[in-house]
């Protein structure tokens, strides 16, 4: 039983990546997009046990550096929805 | 619990006034009910306060749209959920305008979301 979370917004502005994490379980996956790639850089994202992903496209735009480890691009986003048996949209 | 195949979970993280959030999100888990589906509504971060007890949107000339709450119990939507830790970081009570709030510890209440199908967050 996992969950896909998208995470839309900075954890500089708003609490929505911290109220992620506290439902978030080890086995889920997190996808930073738009604003949430911001998060990369956020004390939140340190030591995190899950596996964490930003949107190549999104961290370009703004400039934001992401390890390749941690980048995706939108075409293999679609994928993850359909190997999680659900998706929280955090914005 | 046993959670059926369709099962939805309304989260609300929104205070009540500044935003229509928390209305549109009562409204969804309404209209779920009202085709009888398992819909539970879920409080967390800022949602919580829509739950607090002795509140009057009439004195900001706002919709009091927390009356509707009361509504529940008649679409058969009889799952409200509130994360413990939310309340306790306000400063909060576990005093509410509306019965049966199961409080759940932040990972019960992760536990209990995780079991319904759909997650709509508002």
């Amino acid at each position: 039983m996992s969950i896909l979370h998208l995470v839309r917004t900075s954890a500089y502005q708003h609490d929505d990546f911290a109220q992620c994490l506290q439902v978030c379980a080890p086995t889920d996956v997190i996808i930073l997009l738009d604003d949430g790639c911001y998060n990369l850089s956020h004390p939140l994202a340190n030591n995190l046990s899950q596996s964490i992903y930003a949107i190549e496209e999104h961290c370009i735009a703004r400039a934001v550096s992401c390890s390749t480890q941690q980048q995706l691009s939108i075409k293999e986003l679609t994928p993850l929805f359909f190997s999680h048996n659900s998706v929280i949209t955090w914005q | 619990m046993n959670v059926q195949s369709q099962s939805i979970a309304v989260l609300n993280s929104k205070s009540p006034f500044a935003t229509n959030a928390g209305k549109e999100a009562l409204d969804v888990a309404l209209i779920f009910g009202s085709f009888e589906q398992n819909v539970a509504l879920f409080f967390q971060g800022e949602g919580v306060r829509q739950l607090v007890a002795k509140q009057n949107a009439e004195t900001i000339n706002a919709k009091d749209y927390l009356a509707t709450f009361s509504a529940l119990e008649f679409y058969d939507v009889e799952h409200i959920y509130v994360c413990e830790n939310s309340l306790t970081v306000r400063n909060l009570t576990q005093y509410f305008h509306v019965d049966n709030v199961q409080v759940l510890s932040q990972d019960e209440f992760s536990a209990t979301l995780r079991q319904y199908q759909t997650i709509v967050r508002f």
